[in-house]
């Protein structure tokens, strides 16, 4: 617990010291995806119940992760074309369906388990790179780079790219897929829908 | 006994592109649907989704029950003699392809990593070499046809193997042909046995991705696109050895 009192301290005399703003980009990212570690290693432990659990990561991805951002992205060409209430609905059970997914995915991520390493700019942002050592030590650490970008004068996650592999891409191309197999965006979110109630039973 | 492998992956592929080519779908017209049809890059998808459910079906009704025995008869400790003597068979090919790709640095690392293995790791059983900060990595000739500019190919998923491209495909035989091994003397059978390619490596190492696997399974939307796209970025981030630039991947917002 002092650690992370004397972590905060440093970070806060990092960032009044910081004279260029993208070192203070940097510092903002790293304190961010530091909070967000925390919270996660806080609610892995803290929280058993699978509905409590899911409610905090909901709220945690809410405040962090630029959700509108990536799931217009991930639709891709069709969310042109739609309209104010596909968007809506769409943006809904994506959220609700990504908090789900990375549920699973952040809980093997907590404090300990993941080392802060550093930064790196990441054309208007910055992504915060961050290390899980193997257990046997014998492999190169897997390395996960967040990348942040500012929404609204805060940073927010736009991706986390796991050892090269982009999870906001690999969704993006399976929503295509099913987009080509569906005809339609309702038929996308029906699929969403399908799947979250299939997440929901097990 | 390994040559013998090779002539029959031969087949196989030659039956696999035969059967791909009457699955095979004819490019949309509509210029949207065309651009996306080659960014799948998936001519075979027909057959591909075919070889996919069979594959799935194997997951389910051998792979699983074979990892799940595997883990609970066999103790962690002999597990990771399997895993790193597997691993240390495999050190070869990854030396011959350090050395084709012109990457001498990791040539050197993967050749003292054996050597170095082989009498302090007790044949190879133990990775010495990786707690002296020589850690593993991998190389196969379908990354180094990359590094020397060709390219992947369409996609193909093969019989148990799963995920893989033309380009893949080809260096997987070639690997298997010009291991360098075969050059020592002829294959033992403890030798195929435990190799990475053999079926005690294999199962170990699937026994060590199989909740990976599940997971991408339960929380996909359409499984087959899923392991298509984690499959194609894995490769990427293989040949390039994990050094992609994060600004070459593309970002939610900052295009279209």
């Amino acid at each position: 617990m002092i650690s992370v009192f004397r972590t905060a301290a440093a970070t806060l005399v990092l960032i009044s010291t910081a004279g260029a703003s993208h070192a203070a980009i940097e510092d903002d990212g790293k304190r961010m995806i530091q909070r967000m570690t925390q919270s996660v290693d806080f609610i892995v432990k803290r929280s058993k119940a699978r509905a409590d659990r899911e409610a905090r990561f909901r709220k945690l991805f809410q405040e962090n992760f630029d959700v509108r951002t990536i799931g217009r992205w991930v639709l891709g060409r069709p969310w042109r074309t739609a309209t104010a209430a596909q968007k809506a609905a769409y943006l809904e059970v994506f959220q609700t369906y990504i908090v789900k997914t990375y549920t699973v995915q952040l809980s093997g991520y907590g404090g300990d388990q993941l080392q802060l390493v550093g930064t790196e700019k990441d054309g208007r942002g910055v992504a915060v790179i961050t290390h899980i050592k193997d257990k046997s030590s014998r492999n190169r650490p897997i390395v996960i780079r967040w990348r942040l970008r500012k929404r609204n004068s805060r940073l927010m996650v736009r991706d986390v790219v796991i050892d090269g592999i982009s999870m906001s891409l690999n969704q993006r191309r399976e929503f295509a897929a099913v987009y080509a197999r569906e005809g339609n965006i309702d038929g996308l979110i029906a699929t969403i829908r399908r799947k979250i109630v299939e997440l929901d039973k097990k | 006994m390994r040559s013998n492998r090779a002539r029959i992956v031969g087949i196989g592929i030659a039956a696999a592109i035969v059967l791909a080519g009457a699955g095979c779908a004819t490019p949309p017209k509509d210029p949207a649907k065309l651009a996306e049809y080659k960014k799948r890059n998936d001519p075979f998808e027909k057959f591909n989704r075919r070889m996919h459910r069979v594959n799935v079906w194997i997951d389910h009704k051998i792979g699983r029950p074979i990892a799940r025995v595997y883990k609970k008869r066999v103790p962690p400790f002999i597990r990771d003699r399997i895993r790193t003597f597997a691993d240390h068979l495999g050190e070869p090919i990854t030396f011959m392809n350090d050395v084709l790709q012109g990457e001498r640095e990791r040539a050197a690392e993967t050749a003292v990593r054996f050597f170095f293995n082989s009498l302090v790791g007790v044949g190879g059983m133990f990775d010495v070499a990786a707690m002296y900060g020589l850690k593993r990595h991998t190389e196969d000739f379908g990354q180094t046809l990359a590094v020397w500019g060709i390219r992947p190919g369409p996609y193909i998923v093969l019989p148990v193997l799963g995920p893989s491209s033309t380009r893949h495909l080809a260096g997987r035989v070639v690997d298997g042909v010009a291991d360098p091994l075969n050059w020592i003397g002829k294959p033992t059978i403890a030798r195929i046995i435990f190799s990475t390619a053999g079926p005690l490596g294999q199962i170990d190492f699937y026994a060590r991705n199989v909740d990976q696997l599940k997971a991408i399974e339960k929380n996909s939307l359409d499984y087959y696109a899923a392991l298509r796209s984690f499959y194609r970025q894995n490769r990427k981030s293989a040949i390039a050895n994990g050094k992609i630039k994060t600004k070459d991947i593309p970002l939610p917002g900052d295009d279209d």
